[in-house]
């Protein structure tokens, strides 16, 4: 089995673990970060759409499991995450992190999208104009997401010609 | 077949998408049927390993025996306090009253969050207390200052809480001074009181308690205060904002009482309905 398979698997365990555990306690206003999409968005882009749409259902079906939350919702809305970062699967880009700042505005995006449709069940019965909505479920933890990765910059590699 | 599936070959993304979320809410809509609520159950207590390895490396939730037995008692004499509030009242009945003492004397479960599913929308908290400490689903959560919610699913040893953050729980509760009931739900921003009429006594600043209406939760738990009156566009009928007395935000230690009113009140009306008129 190919080693950063590996790699994505086990960091999304310890990630699920985490966002599971330790991210309510650090949520502000109950925004809190999605870091569950870090490996997600870093598997799509290093492997391409096609895998990426695999491994966001796996991993959302296993944080599913793991957290209690109703079956499928997690695993429907990191489908469409990896779906979505995957079109910019780039085959000469090696490391994702490279070019850094794409990387974070993918991530952005994807948050975005993810937990739009992760939270648009329970839309109904909530009397919220779209918006708030919006920028309550969607945009605030997007933002608080790609913060929490910056750090991730200091684990760039230096791009190899493939 | 061959030139249909090279057909499809350039779409196989989408189509792998479309696969994919249709799995996925199928899977959903399984999770309605009250077989599966056992597996999730099962399955999601499965984090007890990973918990107990972090909190013994982290000690995020340290717990002292003579702390938790200080937070029983503040919990219940925030109940107490709220009881001798209610005597004051001159207006309240003898049924409360009686009420109100089974509430206290209801056994409690010490229990702490150890994961909050979801933000403002969906609120739901885990705790580390489940069928083994005797908890079973519909039982009530409170901590020191109020009403927190009702426990939705329950494994072995942990359980989830459905707070009253969340839009899918709803509960009967009343103004402690006048005695106005109405249903408490969460907009997605506020906790409402929807539809009291606009005559009626009901003002900023009144507190509000659960109700005896309640098939949910036992009488007069300390839910929140009014904390303003939104006039609707008919100018009939009105809003009432409630800021909850607990802090969900910041919530950490809870505790379950040991009461579940919808099956007792479920087995009343069966005796009811088996007696001959």
């Amino acid at each position: 089995m190919n080693k950063s398979y590996i790699f994505i698997g086990i960091s999304f365990v310890l990630l699920a673990i985490v966002q599971f555990l330790v991210v309510p306690f650090i949520q502000i206003y109950s925004v809190y970060p999605k870091i569950i999409l870090l490996p997600v968005v870093y598997f799509s882009l290093s492997q391409g759409q096609f895998r990426g749409t695999i491994a966001g259902f796996i991993f959302g079906l296993i944080y599913d499991l793991l957290s209690g939350d109703i079956w499928g919702i997690n695993a429907v809305s990191l489908t469409v995450a990896g779906f979505f970062a995957g079109y910019f699967f780039d085959e000469s880009v090696t490391d994702p992190f490279y070019y850094f700042r794409k990387f974070l505005i993918i991530l952005f995006f994807t948050t975005l999208i993810e937990t739009l449709i992760n939270s648009l069940s329970s839309f109904e019965g909530l009397d919220l104009s779209f918006i708030a909505f919006l920028l309550i479920q969607s945009i605030l933890p997007a933002l608080y997401t790609s913060f929490i990765a910056v750090p991730l910059a200091f684990f760039r590699k230096e791009m190899k010609i493939s | 077949m061959n030139k249909f599936l090279r057909y499809l070959y350039p779409y196989k993304e989408y189509l792998l998408l479309i696969f994919l979320v249709t799995l996925g809410l199928f899977l959903q809509v399984i999770n309605e049927r009250q077989g599966s609520s056992k597996a999730r159950a099962a399955a999601f207590g499965s984090v007890v390993t990973a918990y107990t390895v972090i909190e013994s490396i982290t000690g995020l939730l340290p717990e002292n025996e003579e702390i938790e037995n200080l937070r029983i008692q503040n919990a219940r004499l925030n109940l107490e306090l709220n009881m001798l509030r209610e005597i004051s009242d001159e207006n309240t009945s003898l049924r409360s009253l009686l009420s109100l003492r089974d509430t206290i004397q209801y056994p409690f479960v010490a229990a702490s969050i150890i994961s909050k599913l979801s933000g403002r929308i969906r609120g739901y908290y885990i705790i580390n207390k489940g069928e083994q400490d005797g908890i079973f689903t519909g039982m009530p959560v409170i901590n020191e200052s109020g009403l927190i919610g009702v426990v939705s699913i329950v494994a072995g040893n942990f359980a989830t809480v459905r707070t009253l953050r969340n839009p899918k729980l709803r509960i009967a509760v009343k103004n402690q001074r006048s005695g106005i009931g109405g249903i408490l739900e969460w907009d997605g921003i506020r906790l409402i009181i929807k539809n009291i009429p606009t005559n009626y006594d009901f003002q900023a600043g009144d507190r509000v308690v659960t109700s005896e209406f309640s098939t949910l939760v036992p009488p007069s738990i300390p839910v929140g205060v009014a904390a303003e009156k939104e006039e609707k566009i008919s100018g009939i009928l009105s809003n009432i904002h409630v800021i909850p007395f607990a802090n969900f935000d910041k919530a950490r230690n809870l505790f379950v009482l040991k009461v579940t009113l919808d099956k007792e009140a479920e087995q009343m009306i069966q005796q009811a309905g088996n007696q001959p008129l």
